[in-house]
């Protein structure tokens, strides 16, 4: 898709507070619970930032994705859950750019959104490894990474149908 | 973008597979370096916390059963009169420890590092 630089920066801007508002959104849900281990959400926010990685390009979801994680460090985080969505966001944000080239289009926001999650928890757990220098926190993949491919189709499927939207309009 | 895709269906057996891999890691027989020292009396005795096993101690009129099972130590059934060992529950972690007193029976894990964190608040 091809914008004007207004164009462009409008998107840009729409697509952070959309994942602002996700963000937040996702505070106001208490699925802890119901499942048993702490520390989960859905990562609805994923939802804007993979919408667009398609519709805007790389560079713009790369800005968006690192203004996210700032924002949402700053309104509702801490110093440290700043450096955590930070090694989460940018694997997560590196599985999103290998996947265009590694599956092209053989790939549906479903998957894409599932290997964002896992990629998402492995980026927070190796954070919080280097952070608390205890590799027995790896252990927690095993239950981070079913949860992950739960919530990556939950989203995925979100996308899916915010996609079908766009398209309509257009 | 419509469709489950061939790469979804990849991807997440990919996820599936390393996450059966990790428990059955878990499962079965990892080495975490981890040791239970078993000392009765003067005797000390030394096993591995990640295999399982069992076994009655009679010592001072009190007989009880020490269990190592699934990464875990605890004391089973005991005839002491106190049940102080038995209620105690299962622990895991180096540096716990769990003592009988009439059976002069002290149950303790040892190994390297420090046993981790009791709370991590984020």
């Amino acid at each position: 898709m091809i914008l004007s630089s207004a164009k462009r920066a409008a998107y840009g801007g729409f697509f952070t507070a959309a994942a602002l508002i996700f963000s937040y959104a996702e505070l106001l849900i208490p699925l802890n619970n119901f499942i048993a281990v702490p520390g989960f959400k859905l990562g609805l926010a994923n939802i804007c930032i993979m919408l667009a990685f398609y519709y805007l390009g790389t560079l713009d979801a790369f800005l968006i994705t690192l203004a996210k994680i700032a924002l949402t460090a700053l309104l509702f985080g801490t110093p440290i859950s700043f450096l955590f969505s930070l090694g989460g966001g940018l694997l997560a944000f590196g599985f999103l750019l290998a996947s265009k080239y590694v599956f092209k289009q053989n790939i549906s926001f479903i998957g894409i959104s599932v290997g964002c999650a896992a990629m998402h928890n492995v980026g927070q757990i190796c954070v919080a490894v280097l952070f608390f220098k205890d590799s027995a926190i790896f252990w927690y993949l095993e239950w981070l990474l079913p949860v992950s491919v739960v919530t990556g189709v939950i989203t995925g499927l979100l996308a899916v149908s915010f996609s079908k939207i766009a398209e309509k309009k257009q | 973008m419509k469709k489950l895709k061939i790469g979804d269906i990849i991807l997440i057996s990919i996820i599936l597979f390393i996450t059966a891999w990790v428990f059955g890691l878990r499962l079965f027989g990892f080495d975490d370096g981890k040791s239970v020292v078993v000392t009765i009396g003067d005797v000390e005795r030394v096993y591995t916390l990640s295999e399982n096993t069992s076994f009655d101690i009679e010592n001072n009129g009190i007989s009880l059963t020490v269990v190592i099972e699934n990464g875990y130590v605890f004391v089973g059934n005991s005839n002491c009169p106190e049940q102080v060992c038995a209620e105690y529950g299962k622990i895991s972690r180096i540096g716990q420890s769990i003592a009988c007193v009439p059976a002069h029976l002290f149950i303790k894990i040892i190994g390297e590092g420090d046993g981790g964190y009791d709370l991590i608040v984020g």
